[in-house]
């Protein structure tokens, strides 16, 4: 009975909402199909949904003492519909603004912002105080005025206006169609002069559900271009029905999925003739680069201070390049720390870098390039997105895409690329945070994208012999765990060779008693790192048999790929092999009852193998499984689910033995 | 398939065990009031002694905006005690402190960093806070960090002789007092601490402490007050309150109209309580004195948001103005909280909640869940101290704490199972106390497909996949609610050659530290009270011989657990209990009850059903 009303319900809801499709899209005016909506028919389950959304920017001039000063006045209208008690956190709202810190800054004004509810006494209106938008400072640069709605509960309707003024040309305003909740409708018009010329990026969107570009009508004209007449070219962007933006496991960063349109500004036409040109080519941005202060000449600074470190405190003679750029790389890891910033520009002075022994990751990176170069190793700076940044469009060259510079060494007849940032990973690797898509080399005669994935396996691989202790029903087990690469790294930063760390992590595995832990090549990045030990672990006993999980609990417990498809690539970051081995002996006075199922998978994604090979003493178990690809493409999304289940489900069968009846 | 990897070189690096990444060298504090305004000066010297230990010198400074603080020094000493930095202004940062519970304060946060790249390394800084008003003189700890050993920590405080105050200290301290002219100065020093973990069931973190709290009999917060008495401290609060409860016209109309022609004043209690739940929300704004004095209730009437504060105002004002008494009640909220110390009449409290007292009933609200029922009383506030203000007779009172059968969370297990161990398992659980605390704060904030992994996380079985679930609670009113669940399970035997294995649903344990790393107390806020039926319902039993694990009888001082079987045809019920009571238990005997969960762990492990084929 209450299924069939609640249906109905719904019913009812859908078709009042086909009948009254026109939402108002004018600030302040409020009609039935808003105030009746309860559910948005195309994500019912939407906890609130964004009515309209509308952005304008404009070019105008203002008085700035004596100075005249062109701005750009963006203006933000934005309507929200609260459908459920979880939506209320979208009645608060945040405006952030930027200063240069050189005085010129972003300014937000006329904010209006009301709620609105139905009662039996009609239509109430609720205005946010003005002295309630607060103000708060997030860092030097900047700051956000912020509110909260007045009485808001499922069913309000919240709406807002404000204006942003910025004096920052190379900043009109980017527009994000998409939100976490869905949005019915969002435009955005811009309306551009002849003087500043932009191109824009759309990101997730295929089509506008509208787009239109025209001359204004009106003729305006600027004094500060000699009060020469112009016309605005308008152009629209509309996005309708946006669904809700919803994040997944192994993506790469938000920024690089939200629906959105970002503009950059490419040429200034100077009215009284000629163009700067702001962006051009990648070539261009390539020497720009190699010329600015704190990038390309900031290497060129470094060099007599390099020099002079390579002299006093390395020992280079007699060695090739290669084992030359070791030792540089792995002086400046041990000398220089890193302060966690990324960018692409140094921020310090040569010399207060070599005093305070700690800069951002510019700083250090680009004074070991000007210490291999001292020595006379050829190394370029290469510019890169980390994987929580964005991605970087090949059609676009903007500095903006990039928050962190790389290595390229040429060496001998070896070329790799290293950060000086992590001293547990090996002279020729680059942090994880770094994998994502591809770099720019900056080199004096042309640049170069390199691709920052590599195939190159990281390996686990684990030794196990297990002896059954009938007496007590336990397992004695000893165990020989060397990892290589990535899976190394992450061992050693999780573990910091802490042997209470480790044995916490054998304990959360169902081992207990551990004792002779060891481990080896903590410091060694380019060796693999081992970890042996001897532990307890628990039998099951059925009855007359027992059974042995011969792997111990170290496969995968759980499969985290859990959705039935998938629109984003799997990232898994690098390619991966692990291995198990094991050996259990057959207790005395007991046989082999059972042993699970070989089971072998093998092409160019993925190998997952398990084979048994048993003798009068002993169970002999192998089982590797690797995932050669860093990156997995949505269609091989279900392969790679598949593979994974049948690796939680096999690897951790056990072996079965029974008693033998006297 | 051999091993992978062929090791060349074996290069032994000794495990670390010891060092601990940061060690407080040094911390002095030094408090004195002038001109009514308390000035603390703090010293830190810290010592980091490896990367990990990197992060103390990422510090950030709070401070409210109307008070000062000046950093005096701050500067790094390399491992030869040189100075290699020395921190510059344009190196500090200033901002506002964003914090998750409040939407708007007026703290902000100096920050700056102070880090070295050869280790070990010190960093020293040094502050001044400059406070008008000021509560509380002193609450002190000789620990920058509860996980940071400290080796030398001191607390110097200097009062002028006929400045009346209380004091109280928990731990071990070197006291001295002094007589330098007209004041005193007292010393507290400590030496060598070790770093203090909470444990499960402990005592909360700042019970565990070495503490100084020093409050004066006098103080100035908005109001002259006295904290000569729990009475005198009630009267301040009441001065910060007075006449805040007073009602619009417009909302004193509509509470005409809700409750015309209702006598009863149960009845108007929970009209009005609700018709606060229904249309308010909690936002904290939190400016100046905020933090203690509450918006009056016309700022809640306006604006439908208020704090713990503004909206027990408020419903103390609706009430009010429905002619029924009530009395602003100030708590200590948690689900294991601090306890107050009731020699010690202070501000110890962090929460409001609403007493109504009703013959020889007692009501109370809780006015800033609005998916709460009415006159309901949760983990969150049960069973503790806390000060009723009632001018003159304000005074200490005690909550009502949960019963067993208040906390009672019923599971009933459904599993149909065909011959390969898969099949469908519908569960109802009937959620009361914490669970049903903290589900009706899920399903209020969370909208359902945001909650799937926390309803996955209540299940236990190997392999299975949620189909769906709903929440039950029509009667907001009503103490518990329903979550109705529906898995998917597959391959639940484990094969043993043919003898097939059945582990039962595990019970969820209670975790626990072993004995001999155990350092506190047991302290069992309220009662655990779980009741289990599972039905198992095989369609290949009749083919089996099957064979059950023992029945479970487990009672002792602390609690009981039993655990029996029934087979009814194709049908087997498990039926499960387990009940602990509230309280508290000295580390002495922590062995005995660890060992006695541990036998619940045992029996658990061996609750396999197993299944033979018939001969």
């Amino acid at each position: 009975m209450k299924i069939s009303l609640l249906i109905s319900g719904i019913l009812f809801g859908v078709s009042f909402n086909i009948f009254c499709q026109q939402y108002f899209k004018e600030f302040g005016k409020i009609g039935p199909a808003e105030l009746e909506l309860q559910q948005y028919e195309k994500d019912p389950e939407a906890e609130a949904v964004v009515l309209y959304d509308e952005g304008e920017s404009y070019f105008f001039e203002k008085n700035e003492g004596s100075y005249i000063k062109l701005y750009i006045k963006f203006t933000r209208t934005k309507r929200i519909k609260i459908l459920d008690n979880a939506g209320v956190k979208y009645a608060e709202v945040t405006i952030p603004y930027y200063s240069d810190g050189f005085g010129a800054t972003e300014k937000v004004s006329s904010i209006e912002a009301f709620s609105y509810n139905f009662d039996d006494s009609g239509l109430i209106k609720t205005e946010v105080d003005k002295n309630a938008v607060y103000e708060e400072k997030v860092n030097e640069r900047w700051n956000i005025k912020k509110f909260a709605f007045p009485n808001v509960k499922k069913g309000t309707i919240i709406e807002y206006k404000y204006v942003l003024e910025t004096p920052f040309q190379f900043n009109l305003p980017d527009w994000e169609f998409q939100d976490r909740i869905p949005t019915l409708h969002s435009k955005y018009i811009v309306k551009l002069t002849p003087f500043y010329e932009y191109v824009f990026i759309t990101q997730g969107i295929s089509k506008f559900d509208y787009y239109n570009t025209e001359l204004s009508m009106n003729e305006r004209v600027f004094r500060i271009v000699n009060g020469r007449g112009f016309k605005d070219m308008v152009h629209t962007y509309v996005m309708k029905d946006v669904p809700a933006f919803k994040d997944e496991a192994y993506i790469t960063s938000a920024n690089d999925y939200i629906m959105k349109l970002d503009f950059q500004l490419s040429k200034y036409h100077n009215p009284s003739g000629g163009t700067r040109e702001i962006i051009s080519t990648w070539s261009a941005l390539n020497k720009d680069l190699l010329k600015h202060d704190n990038i390309g000449k900031y290497i060129k600074k470094s060099g007599r201070h390099a020099g002079k470190l390579l002299e006093s405190e390395l020992d280079l003679e007699h060695l090739d390049d290669l084992e030359k750029a070791k030792h540089i790389i792995e002086y400046v890891k041990k000398s220089f720390r890193w302060n966690g910033i990324r960018s692409i520009y140094a921020s310090e002075k040569p010399k207060s870098f070599i005093n305070n022994k700690i800069g951002n990751i510019a700083d250090l990176n680009l004074f070991l390039i000007a210490m291999l170069n001292e020595a006379g190793i050829e190394a370029h700076p290469v510019i890169i997105s980390t994987r929580d940044h964005r991605k970087i469009y090949g059609k676009y060259p903007f500095k903006n895409f990039f928050n962190y510079v790389l290595v390229l060494v040429s060496a001998g007849d070896k070329s790799f690329l290293t950060d000086a940032s992590e001293i547990m990973l090996s002279y020729n690797r680059i942090p994880m945070r770094c994998i994502n898509d591809r770099g720019l080399a900056l080199r004096e005669d042309e640049f170069l994208w390199i691709d920052l994935y590599n195939n190159l396996l990281s390996l686990d691989a684990k030794k196990i012999i297990i002896e059954v202790d009938t007496a007590t029903m336990t397992a004695n087990v000893r165990v020989n765990s060397q990892s290589t690469e990535f899976i190394s790294y992450s061992h050693k930063t999780k573990f910091l060779n802490n042997a209470s760390k480790i044995e916490k992590e054998l304990t959360e595995n169902g081992l207990y008693d551990i004792k002779n832990l060891s481990t080896i090549n903590y410091d060694k990045p380019h060796l693999p790192y081992v970890i042996n030990f001897e532990g307890t672990a628990n039998v099951v006993q059925i009855g007359n048999k027992i059974a042995v999980s011969q792997f111990l609990e170290f496969p995968i417990q759980k499969n985290k790929l859990t959705q039935k498809t998938r629109s984003y690539p799997v990232d898994m970051v690098f390619a991966q092999s692990k291995s198990l081995s094991s050996t259990v002996a057959i207790p005395e006075g007991y046989k082999i009852v059972n042993v699970p199922e070989p089971f072998e998978v093998e092409n160019d994604l993925a190998t997952v193998k398990l084979i048994f090979e048993t003798t009068d003493k002993v169970v002999n178990a192998n089982a590797v499984y690797s995932f050669k690809k860093a990156v997995y493409e949505p269609h091989e999304y279900a392969r790679i689910k598949y593979y994974i289940d049948n690796i939680v489900k096999r690897f951790n069968e056990q072996v079965v033995f029974e008693k033998i009846e006297n | 398939m051999r091993f992978l990897l062929i090791i060349l070189f074996y290069f032994f690096t000794p495990l670390a065990f010891c060092q601990p990444p940061v060690e407080l060298i040094n911390y002095t504090t030094s408090i004195h009031i002038k001109n009514n305004r308390l000035i603390t000066e703090k010293n830190y010297l810290i010592q980091v002694n490896n990367p990990q230990g990197d992060h103390m010198g990422e510090v950030s400074l709070l401070y409210q905006e109307d008070d000062k603080l000046d950093l005096l020094e701050a500067y790094i000493l390399n491992k030869d005690g040189k100075k290699v930095h020395k921190l510059k202004r344009k190196e500090i940062i200033t901002r506002s402190n964003f914090s998750e519970s409040t939407f708007h304060e007026d703290n902000m946060v100096k920050e700056f960093k102070l880090k070295w790249h050869q280790y070990p390394y010190q960093i020293y800084y040094s502050y001044k806070t400059t406070e008008k008003p000021f509560l509380h003189i002193a609450n002190w700890y000789p620990f920058i960090r509860s996980n940071i050993p400290t080796r030398k920590a001191v607390l110097k405080v200097d009062l002028p002789k006929d400045y009346k105050i209380s004091i109280n200290t928990s731990g071990d301290f070197h006291f001295k007092k002094e007589t330098v002219k007209d004041s005193y100065t007292y010393y507290w020093k400590a030496k060598d601490l070790t770093p203090v973990k909470v444990e499960n069931l402990s005592p909360p973190i700042s019970e565990l402490l070495p503490k100084v709290t020093i409050v004066g009999k006098k103080f100035m917060y908005g109001a002259q007050g006295s904290f000569e008495s729990w009475s005198s401290f009630g009267q301040w609060q009441e001065k910060l309150i007075n006449n805040l409860d007073i009602l619009p016209q417009k909302e004193k109309d509509k509470v005409d109209r809700l409750i015309k022609g209702i006598s009863d004043r149960k009845e108007i209690i929970k009209i009005l309580y609700h018709y606060m739940q229904d249309n308010t929300r909690y936002i904290n704004v939190s400016i100046d004195i905020g933090g203690l004095k509450p918006y009056p209730a016309s700022y809640v009437s306006t604006n439908k948001y208020g704090d713990c504060k503004a909206l027990t105002i408020y419903m103390k004002a609706l009430l009010k103005y429905a002619g029924i008494g009530s009395y602003y009640t100030i708590i200590h909220a948690g689900e294991s909280p601090v306890k107050i110390n009731t020699a010690l009449p202070s501000q110890q409290f962090n929460h409001v909640i609403l007493n109504i007292p009703l013959g020889n009933d007692t009501i109370w609200l809780e006015n800033t869940a609005n998916y709460l029922p009415y006159n309901y009383i949760g983990t969150f506030t049960q069973g503790r101290y806390a000060l009723l203000v009632d001018g003159q007779n304000s005074r200490l009172i005690k909550t009502p704490s949960l019963d067993m059968d208040q906390v009672q969370v019923k599971n009933v297990y459904n599993i149909q199972l065909d011959k390969q161990g898969n099949g469908v398992v519908n569960v109802r659980r009937v959620l009361r106390g914490k669970e049903f605390d903290s589900n009706k704060y899920y399903q209020n904030s969370y909208k359902k497909e945001d909650l799937t992994p926390l309803i996955k996380s209540y299940f236990n079985l190997p392999g299975f996949e949620l189909i769906n679930f709903d929440f039950d609670h029509t009667d907001r009113d009503k103490q518990e609610m329903d979550l109705l669940v529906k898995l998917k399970v597959q391959d639940q035997f484990k094969k043993y050659g043919s003898t097939l294995a059945l582990k039962l649903v595990p019970f969820s344990e209670i975790e626990l530290e072993k004995p001999e790393i155990r350092k506190h107390p047991l302290r069992i806020p309220y009662p655990y009270n779980q009741s289990d039926s599972i039905v198992y319902d095989i369609s290949d039993f009749q083919n089996h011989e099957v064979s059950l694990p023992e029945v479970i009888e487990i009672e002792n001082r602390h609690f009981i657990y039993n655990q029996s079987y029934k087979r009814v045809g194709d049908t087997l019920i498990v039926t499960r209990k387990f009940a602990l009571p509230a309280g508290e238990y000295p580390i002495e005997e922590y062995a005995g009850f660890y060992a006695a969960m541990s036998e619940i762990i045992d029996a658990n492990k061996k609750s396999i059903i197993i299944l033979n084929p018939q001969q």
